[in-house]
């Protein structure tokens, strides 16, 4: 299974490691693939296979933003 | 000032920022591969389900109908600008609702429960599944209410009762939406709300029915769910789940409901569209295999509930356009083997001046007089042979100097009793009235009338009736059957109006 690391900025090899490790511990066939994209401003975003995790900034302001046009 | 007011602006916004929490989601994402025609094929959302609601961003929804072993067959419902191959979807673990509630009465809103009247959202107090099971034997009631259309030819002959499915089916423009209308207008006083689908029309035809249920005061207890030819076919073909999704929210608060499709051919169509866009197997005329499941199930949530149920019940009216007058095409024969009998349109009797152009030999109701209160039955039962009768004989009409009296008395009678039966599409008469000029024509009291002043006739008479003889309407609207006393003074009522008229009766 692929899994793809997404980050605003480029990982440096420590933190790749620690992603590595942690990840190959519940999966351990997986193979990881270490994307920039500066469009989700901070944070990070793991997808493996149709599940993602968002804990980007983007992903933030979006539930932000949609919490408050729903309370108003 | 201004800078007072943008403090406290700052402050408002500030409160709500920190009013909110936000968390790392894990969310069943998927990525589209192709996309065209409205039709997405989605790699991923692996746990998708049947019927799910897909977040395409942009607040734009779609819908995921093919499950196949790789990808996802996905509709969109509305008009997306920004996907693409590569977009993220997410699944929003929804399956096809629409939220309703009390406050939907009087509003135009689309298959997604979106308003098109420019007033406010609806605010949802249930949110009712498009897809639902029909009710089971054992909840069910047999239809013995009738559902009065207002129109003669229909509540004597063909009668529809509350729970049924009647089928309303002819060629274009013959007056097949025009009946449907008349029906929701004379539910003004019946306690049953009104929904009005619209499928495909032309969203000026739309304009006008809905100006006209505005100036009637039909709105009050009317719903109007609509999917304009503008729209996707996605749309077209989830406007009546739509729709019948708002009529069950008050079926399940034990209310009568009416729902008309207008037309179901326009959502065979649409589901066409949809179906080859999808790569499913077409069949006879190019339609999917599981056209008459798509109204099958749709006219089966159609029914009337038992006591313990809540004692409510949806009727049902779907709309179906013919070619030709052709009823054995695909989906016409289709959707009469569906409904509970069908009110048949005719071009030729339209062209002959008789509207509504109902021909009353090939239309059926299985409800039948289960559904008629007993005074119509007193009327209307010898009716249909009477006019069975006159058109065997019609053939013979142009010899009418050469016939014997017998023959020639039985075409006159067929003359003015079909005669009596036109009617304004927009004239709905209460059942008590229409017992009353029933009972003239039936009787023999129109035979020395004039046939071209019939219409004259009846339009004086029913008027006659309401201010003078009232208490006759009033007794008949209570007992729901003529009493002898009531048909005396009823015989004495017509003769005397007669009197009174010369004018319409024939030169001797």
């Amino acid at each position: 299974m692929v899994v793809t690391v997404t980050t605003a900025i480029e990982l440096s090899e420590k933190y790749q490691t620690q992603i590595k490790t942690a990840i190959l511990k519940k999966h351990p066939k997986a193979t990881l693939d270490f994307v920039v994209d500066q469009a989700i401003i901070g944070g990070i975003i793991v997808r493996f296979g149709s599940k993602e995790l968002d804990a980007s900034l983007r992903g933030k302001l979006n539930q932000i933003s949609n919490q408050i046009s729903t309370a108003l | 000032m201004a800078k007072a007011k943008a403090q406290s602006f700052s402050e408002t916004l500030a409160d709500l920022v920190v009013g909110t929490s936000v968390e790392n989601t894990i969310s069943s994402v998927g990525t589209i591969q192709s996309f065209g025609d409205g039709i997405a094929r989605v790699a991923g959302l692996d746990d998708v389900q049947a019927g799910e609601l897909i977040d395409l961003g942009e607040n734009q929804l779609g819908l995921a109908l093919n499950l196949d072993k790789g990808s996802v067959g996905m509709v969109a419902l509305g008009r997306t600008t920004k996907l693409g191959a590569g977009s993220v979807v997410k699944r929003t673990g929804r399956i096809l609702s629409i939220g309703v509630s009390d406050e939907v009465i009087g509003r135009t809103l689309d298959a997604l429960g979106r308003p098109l009247d420019g007033k406010p959202a609806i605010t949802p107090k249930k949110m009712m599944l498009l897809e639902r099971i029909a009710p089971g034997v054992m909840t069910r009631k047999s239809v013995t209410v009738p559902l009065q259309t207002g129109i003669k030819a229909i509540d004597a002959m063909i009668p529809i009762g509350r729970g049924q499915r009647e089928l309303i089916i002819g060629d274009r423009a013959i007056g097949k939406t025009a009946i449907a209308l008349g029906t929701i207008l004379n539910q003004a006083d019946q306690d049953v709300i009104c929904v009005y689908v619209s499928i495909g029309q032309k969203a000026s035809s739309l304009a006008q029915t809905k100006q006209i249920l505005e100036e009637r005061g039909a709105m009050g207890y009317t719903v109007i769910v609509a999917a304009t030819s503008a729209e996707t076919a996605a749309q077209q073909f989830l406007a009546p789940y739509a729709g019948l999704a708002v009529a069950e929210y008050f079926l399940d608060q034990g209310k009568d409901v009416l729902i008309i499709y207008d037309d179901l051919t326009k959502h065979a169509q649409a589901y066409r569209e949809i179906s080859l866009l999808l790569r499913r197997p077409s069949g006879r005329e190019a339609y999917p295999g599981d056209v008459f499941y798509l109204h099958s199930r749709l006219l089966e949530r159609a029914c009337r509930l038992n006591e313990k149920h809540g004692g409510g019940s949806i009727t049902a009216l779907p709309i179906i356009e013919t070619q030709a007058n052709d009823v054995s095409a695909y989906i016409p024969t289709n959707v009469i083997s569906i409904t509970d009998g069908q009110i048949y349109l005719e071009t030729d009797l339209f062209n002959a001046g008789i509207k509504p152009a109902i021909n009353v030999g090939l239309s059926v109701s299985r409800v039948g007089s289960s559904a008629q209160i007993k005074a119509m039955k007193q009327v209307a039962g010898t009716m249909k042979l009477d006019l069975a009768q006159y058109r065997d004989l019609q053939a013979f009409a142009q010899f009418s100097s050469d016939l014997d009296d017998k023959t020639k008395s039985q075409l006159d009678r067929g003359e003015r009793v079909s005669s009596v039966l036109k009617q304004g599409w927009d004239t709905p008469l209460k059942v008590e009235e229409q017992i009353v000029v029933i009972f003239a024509a039936v009787k023999g009291y129109l035979d020395t009338i004039r046939l071209d002043a019939i219409q004259d006739w009846e339009a004086a008479f029913v008027d006659f009736m309401r201010t003078t003889q009232s208490n006759i309407l009033r007794s008949i609207a209570s007992e729901k059957k003529i009493t002898d006393e009531v048909t005396e003074q009823l015989v004495e009522a017509v003769a005397g109006f007669n009197t009174m008229h010369p004018e319409f009766q024939l030169e001797s």
